[in-house]
């Protein structure tokens, strides 16, 4: 994709990526306390931004805080650079800071993504940042945030063990599917964002630097590089991905987190890749493979 | 304008005139150079033990054998500001009031009261527990230091672990004192409390973050 | 053969097309303009000044106008606009003792010095649909008698009459007094102290606040509010220049204050007294101001030594939930697309149910196609 979304204007009258210098000083601070001490949320002056609380704002002042001339920017939902949120946030970056975008994740620096990893793997040189509704992973369990606080600095999680614990009691597994909570550097207990637990395992030991922001709840965390990511089990009931019988009907994936759509009125089924980008490359390499190896390289 | 500024007149201990004919430059394009130094100081703390060098960024700096290190400047005009008390080691007054004059920041003779430090001379530095470590429920309060060395490579090679670090790392600090690594193994067992570093030689740094382990190779 | 849903920005931009169409309406039908909500709707602009905090009444009216009446959505328009304003610096604090009263009431007197004024108020009407208003055209010059009268003579507080014989007690300004919070600029943060409590509540949803302060009346709380006084009119607002060195007047906004009279509380070493809720709001908002009092009163029982026996008492669950900006987002972020996590339940589910033995009723009817694919999901 060409630098600028073909016929959006830089917004005049705001200053680089929206927010103003004092507000990114203060969220870059945040951003690096948050790195020095991986999985714990630290609290910051989180803005009302052009889009609502719950729509992407601690993503959006996150990616702004960071965001410079020269980066690329990719931005999904859902896996999809195409939905209409995506959409938005992307015109809305294109718009006030005119950075290059993109739909490819191999060519981006930058990658805001809301409820999934991209299945093709990060490098050294990317930083994904997740749109978070609820950082507090604690939060169904024990509402009050003071309390949450107190657990946290202790790292008495027995909370939830006992949920899970009670789970396999009920149901003979863990009943979360998505959200799973993971525990990181061996210390703090944090949520990976409404992922599917089929993603939890690309967080551990990522090279690419995940930053997670929440803006209506006003905190971020960081997860560094290379950084231990445990999802929470029991050893006789060890964490498992979801998996599926099917194969992507447009690119045959076997490896990759499926769509199930209904495609008539009699109820017909299509599972098809939920990372678009990922899909297409694939399906650009099955139809000209040799292209697909320069493309690689 | 913070909300005391109604009834505190001073900006604390420095609170002399700047001297406007001495004063340093600070960023050519304020946006885009505090983007780039706060993003080399993102990959170094992400990554620790890797150089990261910010030597463009301020390109007219005269970067004499006392003046205050490159990195170290570029570092704190682009995250200082009125709101973070900052503690100079020694009495640098063109460090100084380039920072009030160019973020607003606040100076402290406190070390405990320090958003960030600059020490120019590591060996009579403070000890590192004279800073604010943070607390349990708020780690984050820590101070960071970004501490002058000789060399970011030439010192005796440690091992370095963690996060942020795939296997282990060999880094070679110079110019550090002894009893920095001993302090520093002191406050381990008070995580998430702990200190954020930053050692610079010129226009380079090297992240430390609190997470770190360091042992000898 | 399916195809990826695309054209997500021409469908955005559509939207965008079809909201200004409803938004201006029939076009036979003269443009309302912000000058006429501005000046005929002004209690709607009070409210969304107050919680847009912004006091700026042509910007709200115009948001209100943008936002097609929904006030909700015209307080987000002024908070988001707020976000962009260059900070100046911090008034003095306002002397609503001193202000130009259109109405001012006490419910605890009979009588008090200045007297109790009516003002312009919905109080005494009858709640009869009137309409005569529905005849337009009404350009008249204004009857002389009905203009506001602002009252001459001063009007103290009616607590600090009550204050003089200590039957009350009093925030008092001490000169180590921490400088209040900044809920623009900061996280909310526990513990809160009053002031911050207090600018939450100024900011919180009318509705919400309302609500609580209901129900503290109704035994959610130890409450037993007399409303102490009710005053409304124009204060001056102040700002000390560095320059200078002494504060100019910049302005005048009207305001709206309640001081709650509430519930005696003593110890063993401080004789017993009434206690005191506040509320403040921008323009003319009496219900805002004074919910806001019932609940400022009913948030202060930790400090008072009461038993937090109710949610209307609970600093998290008041506070975390009074910003509708935060609430609206949030409820209404249900419609973003959450496709994904669904899949994953929908996964587990028909795996819990196949594996768990729920046999009670049978599973919808499938077609061959699907039976096959369950029959491959079983485990």
């Amino acid at each position: 994709m060409s630098a600028r979304e073909a016929g959006t204007e830089l917004a005049e009258g705001y200053n680089f990526a929206y927010l103003d210098e004092q507000t990114k000083r203060m969220i870059r601070r945040a951003l690096l306390k948050a790195v020095a001490v991986p999985g714990h949320q630290v609290p910051f002056a989180s803005r009302e931004m052009p889009l609502p609380y719950g729509w992407g704002t601690g993503g959006l002042q996150v990616t702004s805080a960071i965001i410079g001339r020269s980066d690329t920017l990719k931005v999904i939902d859902q896996g999809s650079d195409e939905t209409t949120n995506a959409v938005n946030i992307r015109r809305f970056f294109a718009r006030t800071a005119g950075v290059a975008t993109t739909t490819r994740t191999a060519d981006a620096s930058i990658v805001q993504t809301r409820h999934r990893i991209p299945e093709t793997p990060l490098t050294e040189a990317q930083i994904l940042v997740y749109q978070v509704p609820m950082p507090e992973p604690l939060y169904r369990l024990e509402p009050r945030v003071t309390e949450c606080r107190k657990l946290h600095a202790l790292a008495d999680y027995g909370l939830i063990n006992v949920k899970y614990y009670e789970d396999i009691v009920q149901h003979g597994s863990i009943a979360t599917t998505y959200d799973y909570p993971v525990l990181v550097n061996d210390r703090y207990l944090t949520s990976p964002s409404p992922i599917p637990k089929f993603d939890n395992p690309k967080m551990h030991m990522n090279p690419a630097l995940q930053l997670f922001g929440a803006g209506r709840e006003r905190r971020i965390y960081a997860i560094p590089p290379y950084t231990k990511v445990k999802s929470l089990d029991f050893e006789d009931h060890p964490f498992s991905v979801q998996r599926w019988e099917h194969q992507c009907a447009l690119c045959g994936s076997r490896e990759s987190f499926l769509d199930e759509m209904i495609v008539d009125d009699a109820g017909s089924r299509m599972f098809v890749c939920s990372d678009s980008d990922y899909c297409s490359s694939r399906r650009a390499a099955q139809d000209a493979p040799g292209d697909a190896a320069k493309e690689a390289a | 304008m913070q909300p005391g500024d109604r009834f505190n007149s001073a900006h604390g201990p420095h609170s002399e005139q700047i001297d406007m004919a001495l004063l340093m430059p600070g960023f050519g394009d304020v946006v885009h150079d505090s983007q780039r130094v706060f993003r080399a100081l993102l990959d170094a703390l992400a990554r620790p033990g890797r150089i990261v060098s910010v030597e463009s960024l301020l390109p007219g700096y005269q970067a004499d054998a006392n003046g205050a290190a490159l990195a170290a400047f570029a570092s704190l005009l682009a995250l200082a500001d009125y709101s973070t008390p900052v503690f100079v080691q020694r009495d640098d007054r063109a460090l100084a009031d380039a920072l009030r004059f160019h973020a607003g920041a606040t100076l402290t003779r406190d070390c405990a009261q320090a958003t960030f430090a600059y020490v120019h001379d590591a060996a009579s530095m403070p000890p590192l527990d004279a800073f604010s470590l943070g607390e349990p429920e708020a780690p984050e309060n820590a101070a960071t230091l970004f501490i002058r060395v000789d060399s970011l490579t030439d010192g005796a090679p440690l091992t370095w672990q963690g996060p942020g670090i795939r296997d282990a790392s060999t880094v070679g600090i110079a110019g550090l004192p002894g009893k920095f690594w001993d302090e520093r193994a002191a406050l381990a067992s008070r995580f998430p409390c702990g200190i954020d570093c930053y050692f610079v030689a010129g226009g380079s740094l090297v992240g430390l973050p609190r997470t770190t382990r360091v042992e000898n190779s | 053969m399916y195809v990826a849903v695309k054209g997500g920005e021409r469908a955005i931009e559509r939207s965008w097309d079809l909201l200004a169409e409803k938004r201006r309406g029939d076009r036979a039908v003269a443009e309302l303009t912000v000058a006429q909500i501005r000046e005929q709707l002004r209690l709607a602009v009070a409210r969304v000044m107050t919680e847009g905090s912004v006091y700026d009444e042509e910007l709200a009216a115009l948001a209100i106008k943008q936002a097609a009446g929904d006030l909700v959505e015209a307080i987000f328009l002024l908070r988001a606009y707020r976000t962009t304003l260059p900070r100046f610096g911090y008034t003095l604090p306002i002397d609503t003792e001193a202000m130009h009263a259109e109405r001012r009431i006490s419910a605890a007197f009979k009588d008090i010095p200045g007297g109790q004024m009516l003002g312009g108020t919905y109080d005494y009407t009858q709640r009869l649909l009137d309409f005569t208003l529905l005849a337009e055209g009404g350009t008249g010059a204004g009857d002389e008698d009905t203009a506001p009268a602002t009252h001459a003579e001063p009007m103290p507080r009616v607590l600090a009459m009550l204050d003089r014989e200590g039957l009350i007690e009093q925030e008092r300004a001490r000169p180590d007094a921490p400088e209040p919070g900044d809920l623009s600029r900061e996280p909310l943060t526990f513990p809160v102290d009053r002031a911050t409590r207090l600018q939450n509540l100024a900011r919180g949803d009318e509705g919400f606040l309302l609500s609580i302060g209901y129900a503290t009346q109704r035994g959610y709380a130890h409450s037993h509010p007399f409303a102490g006084e009710i005053r409304n009119g124009e204060v001056a607002v102040e700002l000390e220049l560095d320059e200078l060195g002494f504060a100019v007047e910049i302005g005048d906004i009207e305001v709206t204050e309640c001081q709650m009279i509430n519930q005696f509380a003593g110890s063993g070493e401080v004789p017993p007294a009434f206690t005191q809720g506040y509320g403040l709001a921008f323009g003319h908002s009496e219900r805002k101001a004074m919910a806001m009092a019932l609940v400022d009163r009913a948030l202060r029982a930790q400090e008072l030594g009461e038993t937090i026996a109710s949610p209307t008492q609970d600093a998290e669950f008041v506070l975390y939930h009074s910003d509708n900006v935060e609430a609206s987002g949030f409820v209404q972020h249900l419609k973003l697309p959450h496709y994904v996590d669904f899949q994953s339940e929908l996964e587990l589910l028909r795996r819990l149910r196949t594996s768990g033995g729920v046999a009670s009723r049978p599973a919808p009817a499938l077609a061959a196609e699907e039976e096959q694919e369950v029959a491959h999901e079983r485990p």
